[in-house]
């Protein structure tokens, strides 16, 4: 792969964010006003309905339709009304599990510098996150502001990592691995 | 400190491949066990069809796939490590999925409420006084850097952009944007490839940009 001073219509499309460059110039301009209209009048609450029909519309229009999903795809996002900016995020895992609770190594995630070990109440752990909790868990604990709809409010806020669980398929894939790796290194060091 | 006048981070994880948008959905995200099952029921979901889904997960994220784009985008900079594992278990799963490319990107919104002290940032950043003869009352709308070979091994480039912000924001806010872009050379396993360089780069993406900001507010003050 090359690196040119050129941008590819791909590139601008991946460029930014938004998708700000597609064209719409590029369709017909009458198509161009018809979308621009559907855009306007359901700007935020078209039903699915409406949306199909307007692809069946455009499966039967000759033209660049890709130019026109893209364009209409651009336009349908939401408005992520909520913000929220950390004063400081740490990293845990879970390190120890007893009676009265759990204890986790912190890795303070804003200032860095060394781990700590914290001990929690089992009342920590979100109620929507009890199937991830177990030894050698990881989590997320954040502290901050956040603001919803322009109310701006203090919390305190922990989610555990979801990644998915390892296949067996894969485990045995692993396993192979690491075992060929062994003979190796055995078979290397009898050689010497 | 630049950071003082942070209104908002949004954060936008884009992955360039061929993709099957009717996959995702929050049911199946659910069934993966990726998101909160709570956030099955709290999601928002504007359309999902065979050339693009589009939905939100609770009031944390947001979704959007077209055939040839992956976009998972938050402006909760409590959740972005679990943007980036919400990536991460969606292509270890969908790990055949062809690759080209990927950027994290950076959005920071930062709102100077001084006029005169908003006025001087744009000005120093492009110096203004250049256009007077031509335009009255020039104002900044878009400075762009680009850099097309990147400072780690991987190929790709990164740009930064200082502009007028994208969506409504309060009087004077300028948006910060960083566009790290990574493209992956490797056809046979690029989505192995994707996230190994996906999770070894992300948090350096922070640092990096964090870095940018702190070496221009501190040339242009």
């Amino acid at each position: 792969m090359t690196q040119n001073n050129s941008l590819s219509q791909e590139d601008k499309f991946y460029h930014t964010d938004i998708f700000e460059t597609t064209n719409i110039n590029t369709v017909s301009r009458g198509l161009g006003d018809y979308l621009q209209s559907i855009i306007e009048s359901s700007k935020f609450d078209i039903s699915k309905a409406e949306y199909e029909d307007e692809f069946e519309y455009l499966d039967n229009i000759e033209g660049d339709i890709s130019t026109i999903v893209n364009y209409m795809f651009a336009q349908r996002t939401f408005n992520l009304n909520v913000r929220a900016l950390c004063l400081q995020k740490w990293r845990g895992i879970v390190t120890d599990i007893n009676e009265d609770g759990f204890k986790a190594k912190l890795e303070d995630l804003t200032n860095g510098g060394s781990y700590e070990i914290g001990s929690f109440k089992m009342d920590f752990v979100p109620i929507a996150d009890i199937e991830m909790f177990k030894l050698g868990a990881i989590f997320y604990w954040s502290i901050g502001f956040r603001t919803i709809n322009y109310t701006k409010e203090k919390f305190s806020e922990v989610r555990f990592q979801r990644l998915p669980q390892i296949s067996d398929e894969d485990f045995d894939i692993a396993m192979d691995k690491g075992n060929e790796k062994y003979d190796f290194l055995i078979s290397a060091n009898e050689c010497i | 400190m630049i950071q003082e006048y942070l209104y908002k981070y949004k954060l936008n994880l884009v992955v360039l491949g061929d993709f099957n948008p009717a996959i995702f959905s929050p049911a199946w995200l659910a069934l993966k066990k990726l998101i909160r099952p709570e956030n099955m029921e709290d999601t928002q979901v504007h359309v999902i069809h065979g050339s693009f889904s589009l939905f939100r997960i609770g009031d944390w994220a947001e979704i959007k796939v077209n055939k040839e784009t992956f976009q998972l985008t938050t402006a909760r900079e409590d959740n972005f490590d679990l943007l980036k594992d919400l990536m991460v278990g969606i292509f270890t799963i969908l790990k055949e999925t062809p690759i080209r490319a990927f950027g994290i990107n950076h959005n920071k919104y930062f709102t100077v409420p001084d006029e005169n002290r908003y006025n001087k940032i744009e000005n120093k950043l492009a110096p203004l006084g250049n256009w007077n003869e031509i335009f009255s009352d020039p104002k900044l709308m878009r400075l762009e850097i680009l850099q097309l070979k990147r400072p780690d091994s991987n190929m790709g480039r990164i740009s930064f952009s200082v502009s007028l912000p994208d969506e409504e924001m309060p009087k004077n806010t300028l948006k910060v944007f960083m566009n790290d872009r990574f493209d992956i050379d490797d056809k046979i396993k690029s989505t192995e490839k994707f996230l190994k360089i996906f999770e070894k780069s992300f948090k350096s993406s922070f640092e990096q940009f964090d870095g940018v900001i702190d070496s221009v507010w501190r040339k242009i003050n």
